[in-house]
């Protein structure tokens, strides 16, 4: 193992392999209601969660950094393993969020050529896909309405 | 009198309005970016490429969705038909999303041919382009084909419009994308019409694109408005209509290549 790498360059490594196969499988599986889909749902969330909550618990209180400010954020995240838990944080979210976009895109019989757009924004830019989603579920069913 | 109203509850329908959905989410969504990035590229701001392509093709997917309902319902939704449907929206996502993706970057995504990757990309788009009018012409054949003794004006203007802005687009884009290899007959740089952006020192092919591609939405709607206030004279007036925008479109890109701008400083 070089030198220079340590432990959250390496768990950054692995989570990383592993979220993009999860969006992979969200974005090109056929059927949401596979194992494929169902239970990273879940077990990314719980499984990050906990390594955040292991970061979390063990340095927040000796980081000399916090929540108040845009000082503190970065004096939070000057830790390397703080910084990893931080981002297992935004894996974790978005990719459940993703879930959720993917499973009410289905709801509203949105196409699998549009969703996977969204999703890939999603994965990029998570708010950002987030909010083209609902605005586009949203403006569908306004047109549809205004036009039934 | 042929109504465009309401719309059919089926899946082509609904496929063309959630496209229309979702560039109309585009446009809000890259606003703030907008609005916030003070990056030129060929001296407009680099997102007003993207948000007017989503703005027209959101009006575009909206105009294919009501014309279609001038097919009867099983031919509206058979195989062939959905076919159609996947190709244009896959094309239409293809285009937005690599439009993005170099404003981005801020990199041009039309003309660009910097690097083997642009230069097949834009090949690429000049493909979903043609796919993005000639989907709307096999719409308009359709319509056209079926016989079904409807003689508004509103149908016409239907018919003519998909069949004609489709042959207009072609050989204004493509002389510009083909040919021209630029929006502009000089160096368009510098003063342009507010938020249309078209030069006001050079020629420029857009307005000619612009009246072209639109008659794909000025025909059905001069005839519907005929069939209410003119019925005696609806299709002629659609027909007068067809002709003014071909002239138009013809004396706009005249212009463009005597290098003489629309609206000149």
């Amino acid at each position: 193992m070089p030198s220079d790498l340590g432990v959250p360059d390496i768990l950054y490594a692995l989570t990383g392999l592993i979220i993009i196969a999860c969006w992979a499988l969200l974005i090109l599986h056929p059927d949401r209601s596979s194992r494929f889909i169902t239970v990273p749902k879940f077990a990314v969330p719980v499984a990050f969660g906990l390594i955040y909550a292991g970061v979390m618990m063990a340095k927040f209180a000796g980081s000399g950094g916090g929540y108040g400010s845009i000082a503190e954020v970065r004096a939070l995240f000057a830790h390397d393993d703080i910084l990893l838990a931080g981002w297992l944080h935004y894996l974790a979210y978005d990719f459940f969020i993703g879930v959720w976009i993917a499973e009410q895109a289905d709801r509203m019989a949105l196409s699998r050529q549009i969703q996977a757009v969204i999703l890939v924004v999603a994965f990029m830019f998570p708010p950002m896909g987030l909010a083209l989603f609902l605005i586009t579920r949203a403006a569908t069913q306004g047109l549809r309405r205004i036009t039934a | 009198m042929r109504s465009a109203l309401p719309l059919a509850d089926d899946e082509t329908t609904h496929a063309w309005l959630a496209v229309a959905g979702f560039m109309t989410a585009v446009v809000v969504v890259l606003t703030p970016g907008a609005l916030y990035d003070a990056r030129l590229l060929s001296g407009a701001d680099v997102w007003a490429k993207p948000l007017k392509f989503a703005l027209s093709l959101a009006l575009h997917f909206v105009t294919l969705a009501v014309l279609a309902q001038l097919l009867r319902p099983e031919a509206r939704t058979d195989r062939s038909m959905s076919r159609l449907v996947r190709v244009s929206v896959a094309a239409a996502l293809f285009e937005i999303a690599y439009i993005a993706f170099q404003a981005l970057r801020g990199r041009p995504s039309h003309f660009n041919f910097d690097t083997p990757f642009e230069t097949g990309m834009y090949a690429l788009m000049g493909i979903g382009a043609t796919l993005l009018v000639v989907i709307p012409f096999l719409l308009g054949l359709r319509i056209h084909r079926q016989r079904d003794g409807d003689r508004s004006a509103y149908r016409l203007g239907a018919v003519i419009g998909l069949l004609l802005a489709p042959i207009l687009t072609l050989v204004v884009a493509g002389y510009m994308s083909g040919v021209a290899y630029d929006r502009w007959v000089g160096d368009g740089m510098g003063a342009s019409i507010p938020v249309l952006g078209w030069s006001r020192v050079a020629g420029d092919f857009r307005p000619a694109h612009f009246v072209g591609l639109h008659g794909m939405q000025v025909l059905p709607l001069a005839g519907w408005i005929a069939d209410r206030i003119a019925p005696a004279q609806a299709r002629r007036i659609v027909w007068g209509a067809a002709l003014l925008t071909v002239v138009a479109t013809i004396a706009l890109f005249a212009q463009a290549l005597a290098g003489r701008p629309l609206w000149p400083l």
